[in-house]
């Protein structure tokens, strides 16, 4: 039963919930935007765009999702082993080890996924990555490579946070081995926050860039590996001739407010693929803050 | 701390290293090309080169195809199959993909890499219009969410639910104002965070989107560059008034109201010169400290804008500009060219970086208590 008394406290909860955890609003937002989306192509674009879409969407996302889960791994090696190097007094090798990361992080992302994306085409010529899958692997891992400096700097200077603490001198007191102080009670639990809102940063910055590279080399680089060998993206499916003319129709829009009902309906496929993309980006944003603002990062 | 030369030491060693192994990387890539390349048998090469045989035509095949019988060259038991491949080489001429970049590949040389000078020159005015542009604008943009996180202001939507919630079912309609503000607020978000290309697709029935004058607004409001860097700002902002130094200033009667023009209250001038215009206002330390710590985030804030820069050029194909022509390097595999233009995109990376360590240095001495 509902009375009048109960209306403000349910409203008050509402309004609780946006204050406050804003990152699971925003990740359950992104998951209905996606939904909807489905839905409302299910409507209305065929089927066999549809299916493209729906493959595009889902080598996006596991392509971005396995390359944060590679630089992870590689980032929290990475970190484990300068921090080896810097207690163990190995002065030289830490330096060198530094300068290497120092300079990868010069490197323009972009620059690096096109110099990339040329060595994964000779290698699909080649026939060395001969399935959709191993491409999707080989791009993930790429996009790694560029982003992993992010969380050795992230585990590092939680590292040197809580060495600067009294808890983990009394762990070593009490015979704790430095490794299960750093892996077990600084990274695994007192850090968990800071690795998954760094996780859904890194998320964001993946579809940007798998986006981005796909969009280039769809429009000016494919000469000799002909897309239909290359899985689908959602930017690849943008730089698609029919997506272009559709965004072009959004142009059209602004001049002539009749074309605004036709874009979701006739113009379906690029419209989506564009939304799809950029909603995303937008809620990989507002879920990384509202961790961030959450637990205070 | 460091010192000036050791910055520059560092900075210029990773010029070299880097730059030395492009040129390795140059030298493989031409050995290696070198080396894969098709190569016409010499003895084939010879009939093909005859001036006054014409191998497209039927009837010079024909009478070529008897000389041959009639002659019968040492070495050639079979006459069809010498003929089947004088025209299989004939045709490599034509469909071998690596025969057919036109005129035969361009190279780094004096004249190719003058040419490349101009773009580049074009390329750094971009990016330093755009890093300045990011740097204000962001700094515009952090102060003011942090001065409206102060005042408790909270989002339009929130709003709108509050006024509901209090006023009844009526305010719907009558507080409809903040719904569409949050609508448009919406807009502006996914605009800040769409990739170039889709803005840029987006008006290209209206507007010139080649030219520089429509790359440099592009560059600074799209790719997430200015959120992400407004936010980096807003975070340590927030981070350094949560410290017990600011927290001692406040009870000792330092000016904290964040009202806009009030009296002792912080003036809108701290939008655009946030020092001067919270004079005698605790704002003042908090973004100078702040400031200080936000310097180091310029180095990751010239990588993202480069690659906005190269999306920008890439994929709106903006002919003459420099990474329109690192990709049709790429396409042709010059190499030698593609791994110049890299190389001069890492160095002004590198450059940047160099700028801001020295910046950091500079500002850290300002406040370091000597000896």
């Amino acid at each position: 039963m509902t009375t009048r008394d109960e209306r403000p406290v349910t409203g008050r909860f509402l309004s609780g919930f946006l204050a406050e955890r804003r990152d699971l609003l925003w990740g359950v937002l992104w998951l209905a935007g996606l939904a909807l989306t489905w839905g409302w192509l299910g409507l209305y674009l065929n089927a066999p765009a549809r299916a493209l879409v729906g493959d595009a969407c889902i080598n996006t996302f596991a392509g971005a999702f396995a390359a944060v889960a590679v630089a992870l791994v590689m980032g929290w090696g990475t970190a484990l082993f300068l921090h080896f190097l810097e207690s163990s007094r190995r002065r030289s090798a830490y330096l060198a080890v530094s300068f290497l990361l120092n300079l990868l992080r010069s490197v323009p992302q972009i620059v690096g996924m096109l110099i990339g994306y040329v060595v994964i085409t000779a290698l699909t010529l080649n026939e060395v990555l001969a399935s959709d899958t191993s491409r999707i692997l080989a791009m993930s891992l790429l996009t790694a490579l560029l982003m992993f400096q992010e969380v050795v700097d992230l585990i590092r200077e939680r590292i040197r946070h809580f060495e600067s603490l009294e808890f983990v001198s009394a762990l070593l007191v009490c015979g704790v081995p430095s490794r299960v102080i750093i892996n077990r009670e600084i990274l695994l639990k007192n850090s968990v926050p800071n690795l998954v809102q760094k996780s859904v940063a890194l998320f964001g910055r993946a579809i940007f860039l798998i986006c981005s590279v796909d969009f280039i080399v769809s429009v000016g680089l494919s000469a000799e590996v002909s897309l239909s060998n290359l899985p689908v993206t959602l930017g690849s499916m943008l730089a698609k001739l029919d997506s272009k003319q559709d965004i072009l129709a959004i142009g059209t829009a602004l001049t002539d407010v009749r074309v605004i009902p036709t874009l979701f309906v006739e113009h379906l496929q690029g419209i989506s693929v564009a939304f799809l993309i950029v909603y995303t980006l937008l809620c990989a944003y507002r879920v990384a803050n509202g961790l961030m603002e959450r637990y205070r990062l | 701390m460091r010192s000036i030369p050791a910055v520059i030491f560092e900075h210029l060693s990773a010029v070299i290293v880097v730059g030395l192994a492009l040129v390795v990387v140059s030298v493989l890539v031409r050995r290696g090309e070198a080396a894969s390349a098709p190569r016409t048998d010499p003895r084939i090469e010879r009939y093909l080169d005859i001036d006054s045989v014409d191998l497209s035509r039927p009837l010079d095949r024909a009478l070529f195809r008897d000389a041959l019988g009639v002659i019968r060259p040492p070495g050639v038991s079979n006459v069809d199959s010498l003929m089947r491949a004088i025209e299989d080489a004939r045709l490599a001429r034509f469909t071998d993909p690596s025969r057919k970049t036109g005129g035969g590949r361009a190279v780094l040389s004096w004249e190719t890499g003058t040419a490349i000078l101009p773009m580049y020159a074009v390329f750094l005015l971009a990016y330093l219009t755009v890093m300045v542009l990011t740097y204000f604008a962001a700094r515009a943009l952090a102060v003011w969410k942090f001065i409206a996180w102060k005042q408790g202001r909270t989002s339009y939507l929130r709003r709108y639910i509050a006024a509901i919630e209090s006023l009844g079912p009526g305010a719907a309609v009558s507080r409809a104002g903040l719904l569409l503000k949050s609508v448009l607020k919406g807009i502006a978000s996914l605009l800040l965070f769409a990739p170039a290309y889709v803005i840029a697709y987006s008006f290209r029935t209206s507007l010139d989107t080649e030219s520089i004058l429509f790359l440099i607004p592009l560059a600074v409001v799209s790719n997430g560059v200015l959120v992400n860097y407004a936010n980096h700002l807003y975070a340590l902002l927030v981070a350094e008034s949560r410290k017990g130094y600011i927290q001692t200033a406040i009870v000792k009667g330092v000016s904290s109201s964040y009202a806009w023009d009030g009296p002792g209250a912080i003036r809108r001038a701290v939008l655009l010169f946030p020092v001067l215009g919270a004079r005698n206002h605790v704002f003042r330390d908090i973004y100078r400290n702040a400031r200080l710590q936000f310097i180091p985030s310029l180095k990751e804030h010239a990588a993202f804008v480069v690659t906005g820069i190269v999306i920008i050029e890439m994929a709106l194909n903006i002919k003459g500009h420099l990474c329109y022509a690192l990709l049709q390097h790429l396409l042709f595999r010059e190499i030698d060219l593609a791994i110049a233009i890299v190389f001069a995109i890492f160095f002004t990376v590198k450059l940047t970086e160099a700028f801001a360590d020295l910046w950091l240095l500079f500002e850290s001495r300002r406040y370091d208590n000597p000896g």
